[in-house]
């Protein structure tokens, strides 16, 4: 049977007795994460690879404490997280500048008032959103990374970070607001 | 260029598996987690049980202390409060309210759960286990006997025998032991075992009859010139008295104890002069017709 058409859950279970079939999930998430890497703010394409070596190093020791009751894309994202986050601790490093070179369409939802409104954005505007990005405190920019730019759901960022999914809703909000705050001066959005 | 070529992704899966040979990696065995998940499950049980354990005794000492004569032993019905309140118990209480919080928050779930619904959950987890080991007599063990271990740990016991072993400061607490008809005083012995002979010739007779051999009383008196003497104004009786638990040793063998238990008496207060500067004596006199 091809396994490339087994559900993420199902290549687990496969990979704890046949560690050849994790090379199909290292496939279907390299690209994902390495994204996620750079929006994190790991620019380096060396650094990415090493700490991709490591988040995938990471998911294969732990497979066992893989919940099948979460996606397993929520699972990886959340390694892939708090292995960035240590990364940057360990180096006592921070991104000193948001890097987006996303679609100014997704910089434009991301002003928008209400998520399902796809906003027409400048690049004047895309660049403003970028820089107040900058400027945000972690927590919200993560937030705002997972939900505008990963596209996650608030229930997968919720099971991403770890926290309830009220928190998430809020963090969106603020995140949101503050962002608004800090290019309104600016630019109108 | 984003997009990494099918080239690139096949290295990194050949260098993720060549460490993976080379470290010899393998998946954590199942056990290993659920045991972690065990561990953190049993750390909230017993976080949630010393809470537990921490409310019957705050509710015991609570319930104890004596609110109604609060000016027989204090100046104040703050200060009384300040050292009524069991603070061991209220600050292990919060701890382990924190405690059971932190597991809670780090099983594998937990997360999913806001602040206040954790912390809310076993707060009153504990509060009612704490009431149902309270209204099942448990409340003194824990205070008296398991509060011994706890560091810093004073059961109310202790601070209500340190208060009422003062008759210098004319407070003693005790068992009567004697009621002589030819003289009005009552024979007490103290929570230390020491004979303190209470004058009563303030008391009126029927007063006096409602004392009983066996029975533990407080007296608030006024300290006489002669050693193991004192001149007594009001005693304090109660059935569910704490001091109780001390007499109930001293009291073995005697027939009448289960009696004393089940007699409901309050309050003697004397009408003497000589008492006008006892405190408590002040809110009793208006009976005093």
């Amino acid at each position: 049977m091809d396994s490339s058409l087994d559900t993420d859950a199902a290549v687990v279970q496969k990979t704890l007795t046949e560690k050849d079939n994790f090379a199909l999930l290292i496939l279907r998430y390299e690209e994902k994460l390495s994204r996620y890497l750079r929006r994190l703010g790991v620019y380096s394409p060396e650094d990415r690879q090493d700490l991709l070596q490591d988040i995938f190093i990471k998911v294969y020791r732990n497979l066992n404490a893989f919940d099948t009751n979460l996606s397993f894309s929520s699972w990886i994202y959340r390694i892939a997280h708090n292995e960035t986050m240590s990364w940057f601790r360990k180096r006592s490093v921070r991104p000193e500048h948001f890097m987006v070179s996303d679609s100014g369409a997704v910089l434009g939802m991301l002003a928008s008032t209400d998520d399902s409104e796809a906003l027409h954005a400048t690049q004047e505007v895309g660049e403003e959103i970028q820089k107040g990005l900058a400027l945000l405190p972690e927590k919200y920019r993560d937030v705002l990374t997972l939900r505008f730019f990963e596209e996650k759901s608030y229930e997968e960022i919720a099971d991403i970070l770890q926290v309830p999914l009220g928190t998430v809703a809020t963090l969106v909000h603020r995140a949101k607001e503050r962002l608004r705050k800090t290019t309104a001066s600016t630019t109108h959005i | 260029m984003t997009e990494p070529t099918e080239q690139k992704k096949d290295e990194t899966v050949r260098s993720i598996f060549e460490r993976i040979e080379r470290e010899s990696i393998s998946p954590r065995p199942r056990w290993h987690f659920l045991f972690r998940e065990g561990v953190v499950i049993s750390l909230g049980v017993f976080a949630v049980t010393v809470g537990s354990l921490a409310v019957a005794a705050i509710l015991f000492e609570m319930r104890n202390a004596w609110w109604g004569f609060y000016d027989a032993t204090h100046e104040s019905f703050l200060g009384f409060f300040v050292d009524a309140l069991p603070y061991v118990w209220l600050v292990g209480f919060v701890l382990f309210a924190a405690v059971a919080y932190l597991s809670v928050r780090y099983t594998k779930r937990g997360y999913r759960y806001p602040l206040h619904i954790i912390l809310g959950s076993s707060v009153a987890l504990s509060g009612v286990c704490g009431v149902i080991l309270y209204s099942t007599g448990f409340g003194a063990f824990i205070d008296e006997d398991m509060g011994s271990f706890v560091p810093l740990g004073h059961s109310l016991l202790d601070r209500e025998s340190a208060l009422w072993r003062m008759p210098q400061n004319g407070r003693i607490a005790g068992i009567v032991r004697e009621i002589p008809y030819a003289e009005p005083v009552v024979w007490l012995e103290s929570i230390d075992r020491v004979p303190y002979k209470i004058d009563v010739t303030d008391f009126s007779l029927s007063d006096r009859a409602v004392l009983r051999i066996g029975d533990v009383v407080r007296v608030v008196g006024v300290p006489t010139t002669t050693p193991g003497v004192l001149h007594g104004c009001l005693f304090l009786m109660r059935s569910d008295d704490v001091l109780r638990h001390v007499h109930s040793m001293m009291r073995q063998g005697e027939t009448d104890a289960g009696e004393a238990h089940t007699r409901e008496r309050n309050i003697l207060s004397a009408r003497s002069t000589l008492c006008k500067g006892v405190r408590s004596f002040a809110r009793l006199v208006p009976n005093d017709n």
